[in-house]
C-alpha cells in the first residue's frame, strides 16, 4: 500500500515549535533525535523525519485498515540516502517495512511511502489548495478506469480512509492525498490494481 | 476534578490549534480532534504536551496512542490524576 505527506515549511515554522520541551521525545526515538541534533539544518531534519513517519503510517493504516493512533514512536525511520533536494529511507512499523522517497525544497518537504510489493508509484505536488490535488487525482482515476464521470465518487470508509467508488461499488484505494498550507499532493499506483488492489 | 471542569480546560487548550471553527462550537465529549476539529497532526503533539503541563501529569505512549477524542482525553487525565 502507499501513503504520502507534505509539509509546508513556512506554515510548520509558524504552527509548531518543535523546540519546546518534550516535543522531540514524544515523536522521535533516540536514534532519530541524534539525526536531528547532528544535522546542519535541524528544522529540516525534524520535518523530513516527520513526513516520513506520517507517509509510512498512512500506508500502514490503509494496508491493515486501522483507525488513527497517536504514537509516532512506533514508526522508526532510517535515512539511507540524502543529497541536495532529495532523500530516501525506510520506516519500520512493527514488522512492516515501508520505503520512502522525499523531495526536500526550501518551501516544502514531500514524502511518498510504499510497501515492498508496490510498484509504479506516481506522485504529483501542487502549490495549490487540497482541492487541486483532489481534482487532478479524480481526472487520473477517471481516465484510467474509464468510468462515467457522474458515477465516480471519492468516499471515506469507517476508519476515515478514502477510496473511489463507481456506481456505489468499490473501485480503487491505492492512492493517498495530503495537504498542508500552500501545498497539496497525491500519489497513486495503478499497476495491477484491477486484480489486487483490495489486498495490497 | 469533575468531567465538566476537565472539558472546560481542554477546550481552552485545544482552541489555538482548531482548523474547523464550526465543529469547535459544538465542543463536547464526543468531539474528535482530527475528524471534527481537523487539528493537524503536529499540533496533536502540542495538545498532549499542553495537557501534561496544565494537569501536571505525564502521559505515557500507550495512553497517548488512544487520545483521539475529548472523552479519551478526559479518561486519561482522570486515570493519571488518580495514580498521582
Amino acid at each position: 500500500m502507499i501513503g504520502n505527506d507534505v509539509v509546508d515549511l513556512c506554515l510548520a515554522a509558524r504552527e509548531s515549535n518543535w523546540r519546546r520541551i518534550g516535543f522531540l521525545e514524544k515523536v522521535f526515538s533516540e536514534a532519530e533525535q541524534e539525526i536531528i541534533t547532528s544535522s546542519e539544518n535541524q528544522s529540516l531534519a525534524v520535518w523530513l523525519l516527520w513526513s516520513m513517519k506520517e507517509a509510512a503510517y498512512k500506508a500502514h493504516q490503509r494496508k491493515f485498515h486501522l483507525t488513527r493512533r497517536l504514537n509516532w514512536l512506533v514508526q522508526q525511520c532510517e535515512i539511507l540516502h540524502k543529497e541536495q533536494g532529495k532523500a530516501s529511507g525506510i520506516v519500520k512499523i512493527n514488522d512492516n517495512i515501508y520505503k520512502t522517497t522525499s523531495v526536500v525544497s526550501l518551501e516544502y518537504i514531500y514524502t511518498s511511502a510504499q510497501s515492498a510489493n508496490i510498484s509504479g508509484v506516481k506522485n504529483a505536488i501542487f502549490k495549490a489548495p487540497s482541492s487541486e490535488a483532489k481534482n487532478q487525482l479524480f481526472q487520473e482515476v477517471l481516465e484510467y478506469f474509464k468510468v462515467p464521470c457522474n458515477e465516480l465518487k471519492l468516499k471515506k470508509d469507517e476508519q476515515g480512509l478514502p477510496f473511489f467508488s463507481s456506481n456505489d461499488s468499490f473501485l480503487f484505494n491505492r492512492f493517498s492525498l495530503s495537504g498542508h498550507g500552500r501545498f497539496s499532493a497525491y500519489n497513486l499506483s495503478l499497476i495491477n490494481c484491477e486484480t489486487s488492489v483490495k489486498h495490497s | 476534578m469533575e468531567t465538566k471542569e476537565i472539558i472546560y480546560c481542554l477546550k481552552k487548550i485545544v482552541k489555538p490549534y482548531v482548523q474547523n471553527d464550526m465543529a469547535f462550537q459544538d465542543f463536547g465529549k464526543d468531539t474528535d480532534f482530527i475528524k471534527d476539529l481537523e487539528i493537524n497532526s503536529a499540533n496533536l503533539v502540542d495538545i498532549v504536551l499542553d495537557v501534561e503541563d496544565e494537569f501536571n501529569i505525564a502521559i505515557d505512549n500507550d495512553s497517548m496512542d488512544n487520545m483521539l477524542t475529548v472523552e479519551d482525553a478526559v479518561k486519561i487525565i482522570k486515570n493519571k490524576q488518580q495514580e498521582a
